[in-house]
C-alpha cells in the first residue's frame, strides 16, 4: 500500500483527522493586495502577469460589469456574510513556478506533501499543477505525455509560450463575463489555474490533476481552467481543493471552460473540501461537439455556502453528458449544488445521478435544469436524485426543472428523500456492528455510485471525508 | 372602459429557481375596472395562485357564497360553482366549511358559450375540520379567447381528507393553483390532474402540498397530452414541514408530447425539513414510443389517430367521472374540440353516461 493509501485508508476515525486539511502556514513575506476591488487592483494583477492588452481590456470590462450587476434577489443560500471589501483578490507567495518539488519553498512543499500531491503524482498521474493562493507554484507533466503534443500549463504561461491565439479564441467564450455577477468578478481578477490542450486522437492513460490550496485568511481564489480536447482525444482531469478554516470569509470564484471536440471524451472529477468559512461560487461549463462526451464526477463536502452547477452544452449530434455527484452538508453548511444540461442537437443524451446528505443542521439543495431545444430530435435524458436526511435538524430540498421543446424527446426523472430505515440499522446492528458504524456503512453505500467513478486514492479520500462528517469532526 | 393590470407572483414556486427558465411564475394580465390590484392582507387559508391573484379574484367576484356542512352531515347535492356561461357568474369566491366528520362534493365548471375575450375565475377555500371529507372536481373547457384562473386553498385537520380531480380541457390561458396545508394528524390529500392542450393554448399549474401534520400524506398524479403549439407548466411541490413526522408525499407526472411546437415545463419540487418522512417523485415526458405506434399501426391506426386515442382517454375519464350535468357538458365540449363532432355520441356511449349536452 502506498503512503497515500496508507494515510487515507484508516480503519477507524481516530486515524482520520481534519488535520489532514486544516493546517495553516505563515504568510510572512507574501505579496498581498489590499482588500477590496478597484481598477488599481485589476491593473496591478494584469501588470504583474505582463498580459496582452486584450486581456487587460477584458478584465476592466468585467470589473465594470461586476460593479453594475446585481445578484438575483430570489436566489438560493444567503451570501450576506460575504463582503468583497474584506477580501483580498490577490495573495502570492514569494516564489516562482517550479517543475520540481525540490524547488518549491519548504512550507508550501510541506503543505502539498501533507495533502499527498507529490505521492499521487508519482503513483498515478500524468501531470500535476499545484496552486497556492493566487499563483501556481508547481507544474509538471510526464515527458511521454508532452511528446504526444499535450500542453498542460497555466493560462498565464500559455499566453507567453506561443499559445496566445488559442487562449484568445476560447478564453471567456463559454462562460462569458455577463453570465452572472461572480463570473464578472472572476474575469476581473482571475489568476492561476490550468490550460490543457490535447491534440487530435491523443488519449492520456493517466489523469492530469490540478490542486488548489487557499492558505491565506480573508482571501479570494479566482483560478481559470481552460481545457481544449481536439477530435477523438481523451482526458481525465482531476480537480482538488482545500483550505484551513478561519473566522473570516474566504471566496472561491473560479471558472472552468471545457471544449470537447468531435468524438472526444473528457472526464472532469472534483473532490471539493474547502473549509467551512468558504463561499464557493464556482462556475463550470462544457461545450460538446458531435459524438463527444463529458462526464462530471463531483464530490462536494466543504464550504460554508456553495453555488455549483456544472453545465453541459450538447451542440453536436449524438453528444453525451453524464453527471454523477454527491453533496454532504454538515453543520453550518448551506450547499446549493446540481447541474445544468442543454440538449441542442439531434440524438443527444444526458444522465444525471445526484446524491445528497444532510446532517447536524446542514442544508443541502439539489438544483438542476434540463433544457431540450427544438433542434434536439430524439434526445434522451434521465435524471435521478436521492437525498438522505441523517437527523431532524437538517434540511434537504430537490428542485429539478425540465424544459422540453421537442416532441420526439424522452425525459425521465425520479427523486426520493428519506432517512436510513430502522430495518437497515437493525439488520446491521444485529450482526454486531455499532450503530454509528452501521450508519456510516449505509452512507458509504449511498455514496458508492460516486466514489466508484473516482481513482482509488480519491475514492478513499471521499469515503474518509464522509467518515469525518458522520462523526461531526469537520469543523 | 376596463384597463389591464399585470398580476405578479401568480403560481409562484415556493422556492424559486433559475430566472432564465421563466418558470418561477406566470405573467397574467387581468382587467382592472376602475381600481388597481393592491397587495392583500395575509389569508387564513392561502391559495395556490398566490396572494395577488387571490386578492384580485376575491375583489372581482360577482358571486360569493359561504357553505357550511354541519357536524357529521353528508351533503347530498354537490356545491356547484359554474362560471363563464351565458347565465353564470364570471368570477366566484366561495368558502366551504366542513365541520367534524362531514362530507361534501364541490364541482367547479368553467365554460363558455361562444368565443370571446374574457377572464373568468374561481377562488375556493376549504376548511376541513377533524375527519371531514371533501371531493373537489374542477372542469375547464372554454373557447380560446378566454383565460381562466382557478385558485384553491385548503386546510385539513386531524384525519380530514381532500381529493381534487382536475379535468383541464382547454382555454386560451388556464391558470390553476392549489395549496393544501395538512396540519392534522393523518390528514390526506389526493390530487389527480388530467389535461389536454392544443393550438396556442397555455396551461399553467402550481400545486403546493404542505405536510406539517404527523403521518399526513399527499399524492399527486398528473397526466396530459400537448398538441400543436400548446404550452404547459407544472410546478408540483411536496413540502415536508418540520414537525410532520411520518409524513409521506408522492408525485407522479406523465406528459405526452404530440405537436411540433409544444413547450413542456415540469418542476417537481420536494422540500424536506423533517427527518422521519418519505418523499418521492417520478416524471416521464415524451411521445408515443415506436413500439406502441407499431402496435397501433398494425391495427389500422395512423400516428395521428394514435395520439387522438390518448386524448380520448382524458375525455372519457372526464365524461365518466362528471358529477354534474354542467361538468359532463364541459367534457363533451372538449370532446367536440379535440376529437370532432362525430366523437360525442361515441364518448357518451363509452362512458355509460346518458343524455345530451345542455348548451
Amino acid at each position: 500500500m502506498s503512503d497515500v493509501e496508507d494515510r487515507f485508508a484508516a480503519d477507524d476515525l481516530s486515524e482520520v483527522s481534519r488535520d489532514l486539511y486544516d493546517f495553516v502556514m505563515p504568510e510572512s513575506g507574501y505579496e498581498r493586495y489590499a482588500d477590496g476591488l478597484s481598477r488599481e487592483v485589476v491593473e496591478s494583477i494584469s501588470r504583474k502577469k505582463d498580459e496582452p492588452d486584450w486581456m487587460l481590456k477584458m478584465r476592466l470590462d468585467a470589473l465594470a460589469l461586476y460593479e453594475h450587476m446585481d445578484m438575483p434577489s430570489n436566489w438560493g443560500p444567503s451570501i450576506a456574510g460575504l463582503d468583497m471589501s474584506n477580501i483580498s483578490a490577490y495573495v502570492s507567495p514569494k516564489t516562482k513556478q517550479a517543475n520540481s518539488w525540490d524547488d518549491v519553498p519548504d512550507d508550501i512543499k510541506e503543505t502539498f506533501e501533507r495533502l499527498g500531491i507529490p505521492e499521487a503524482e508519482r503513483d498515478s498521474l500524468a501531470g500535476v499543477g499545484a496552486q497556492y493562493d493566487s499563483e501556481v507554484v508547481y507544474h509538471n507533466m510526464r515527458d511521454e505525455v508532452a511528446k504526444q503534443g499535450v500542453i498542460y500549463t497555466t493560462v498565464e504561461d500559455a499566453l507567453k509560450e506561443g499559445y496566445e491565439d488559442i487562449v484568445h479564441k476560447y478564453f471567456g467564450t463559454l462562460i462569458k463575463p455577463q453570465y452572472h455577477k461572480f463570473a464578472a468578478l472572476h474575469y476581473a481578477v482571475w489568476s492561476g489555474g490550468s490550460f490543457v490542450y490535447v491534440p487530435e486522437g491523443v488519449s492520456l492513460d493517466y489523469p492530469l490533476q490540478s490542486y488548489f490550496r487557499l492558505n491565506a485568511a480573508g482571501a479570494g481564489q479566482f483560478e481559470h481552467t481552460l481545457i481544449i480536447l481536439e477530435p477523438g482525444s481523451y482526458l481525465h482531469f482531476i480537480e482538488g481543493c482545500s483550505a484551513p478554516k478561519y473566522n473570516v470569509a474566504n471566496l472561491h470564484a473560479g471558472a472552468v471552460e471545457l471544449f470537447v471536440g468531435k468524438g472526444a471524451k473528457l472526464r472532469y472529477s472534483t473532490v471539493e473540501n474547502w473549509s467551512k468559512n468558504m463561499y464557493n461560487l464556482n462556475t463550470k461549463r462544457a461545450r460538446v461537439e458531435e459524438d463527444g462526451s463529458i462526464e462530471w464526477v463531483s464530490g462536494s463536502f466543504g464550504s460554508h455556502v456553495s453555488y455549483l452547477y456544472p453545465t453541459s452544452e450538447l451542440v453536436g449530434a449524438r453528444s453525451n453528458s453524464e453527471y454523477t455527484g454527491i453533496t454532504f452538508a454538515g453543520a453550518t453548511q448551506d450547499l446549493d449544488t446540481g447541474c445544468k444540461v442543454i440538449l441542442d442537437a439531434p440524438d443527444t443524451t444526458a444522465s444525471v445521478n445526484a446524491k445528497s446528505l444532510s446532517k447536524s443542521g446542514g442544508v443541502s439543495t439539489f438544483r438542476s435544469s434540463v433544457v431540450v431545444s427544438p433542434k434536439a430530435d430524439n434526445a434522451r435524458v434521465s435524471v435521478s436524485c436521492a437525498s438522505l436526511m441523517l437527523d431532524a435538524d437538517s434540511r434537504s430540498d430537490t428542485i429539478p426543472a425540465m424544459d422540453v421543446r421537442n416532441q420526439t424527446a424522452s425525459v425521465g426523472h425520479e427523486a426520493t428523500i428519506g432517512r436510513i430505515s430502522d430495518e437497515t440499522l437493525m439488520y446491521l446492528m444485529s450482526r454486531g456492528i455499532p450503530e454509528n458504524e452501521a450508519r456510516t456503512m449505509v452512507v458509504n453505500g449511498f455514496a458508492n455510485p460516486v466514489s466508484k467513478e473516482l481513482p482509488l486514492e480519491y475514492a478513499v479520500e471521499m469515503n474518509n471525508l464522509i467518515k469525518l462528517e458522520m462523526e461531526g469532526a469537520i469543523g | 372602459m376596463e384597463g389591464a393590470a399585470r398580476l405578479s407572483g401568480v403560481n409562484e414556486l415556493p422556492t424559486p429557481t433559475w430566472n432564465y427558465l421563466h418558470i418561477n411564475d406566470v405573467p397574467v394580465s387581468v382587467p382592472t375596472g376602475a381600481a388597481s390590484p393592491s397587495y392583500p392582507p395575509a389569508e387564513k387559508i392561502p391559495g395556490g395562485t398566490g396572494p395577488e391573484a387571490s386578492a384580485w379574484l376575491s375583489r372581482s367576484a360577482d358571486a360569493r357564497e359561504s357553505v357550511v356542512v354541519t357536524h357529521g352531515q353528508r351533503r347530498e347535492r354537490p356545491v356547484e360553482l359554474t362560471v363563464g356561461g351565458k347565465d353564470d357568474a364570471r368570477i366566484r369566491d366561495t368558502l366551504v366549511t366542513l365541520c367534524d366528520d362531514s362530507e361534501a362534493d364541490v364541482v367547479v365548471v368553467a365554460r363558455s358559450d361562444r368565443d370571446g375575450d374574457a377572464t373568468c375565475g374561481s377562488r375556493l377555500r376549504l376548511d376541513l375540520a377533524r375527519g371531514a371529507r371533501a371531493h373537489v372536481h374542477v372542469y375547464v373547457a372554454m373557447h380560446d379567447g378566454y383565460q381562466y384562473i382557478d385558485d384553491i386553498g385548503a386546510a385539513l385537520a386531524d384525519d380530514a381528507s381532500l381529493d381534487v380531480h382536475y379535468h383541464l380541457l382547454g382555454a386560451g390561458l388556464t391558470v390553476c393553483g392549489l395549496r393544501t396545508e395538512n396540519v392534522g394528524f393523518r390528514a390526506a390529500v389526493d390530487v389527480d390532474v388530467r389535461y389536454l392542450c392544443r393550438g396556442n393554448q397555455t396551461l399553467d399549474m402550481n400545486y403546493n402540498l404542505r405536510l406539517s401534520g404527523r403521518k399526513s400524506t399527499a399524492d399527486l398524479n398528473a397526466y396530459g397530452v400537448l398538441f400543436d403549439n400548446a404550452r404547459k407548466t407544472l410546478r408540483d411541490t411536496i413540502d415536508l414541514v418540520r414537525g410532520g413526522k411520518g409524513a409521506q408525499g408522492n408525485e407522479n407526472e406523465t406528459v405526452l408530447l404530440a405537436g411540433d411546437g409544444v413547450v413542456n415545463k415540469s418542476l417537481p419540487v420536494i422540500l424536506c425539513d423533517e427527518e422521519d418522512v418519505v418523499g418521492n417523485h417520478g416524471a416521464t415526458i415524451g411521445s408515443v414510443s415506436e413500439e406502441q405506434l407499431q402496435y397501433l399501426r398494425a391495427r389500422g391506426l395512423d400516428d395521428q389517430a394514435a395520439n387522438a386515442l390518448f386524448a380520448r382517454s382524458v375525455i372519457d375519464s372526464a365524461t365518466s367521472q362528471a358529477p354534474t350535468a354542467a361538468a359532463r357538458d364541459a367534457a363533451l365540449f372538449a370532446a367536440r374540440r379535440f376529437l370532432g363532432d362525430d366523437a360525442v355520441d361515441d364518448v357518451l356511449d363509452a362512458s355509460g353516461v346518458e343524455g345530451k349536452e345542455e348548451a
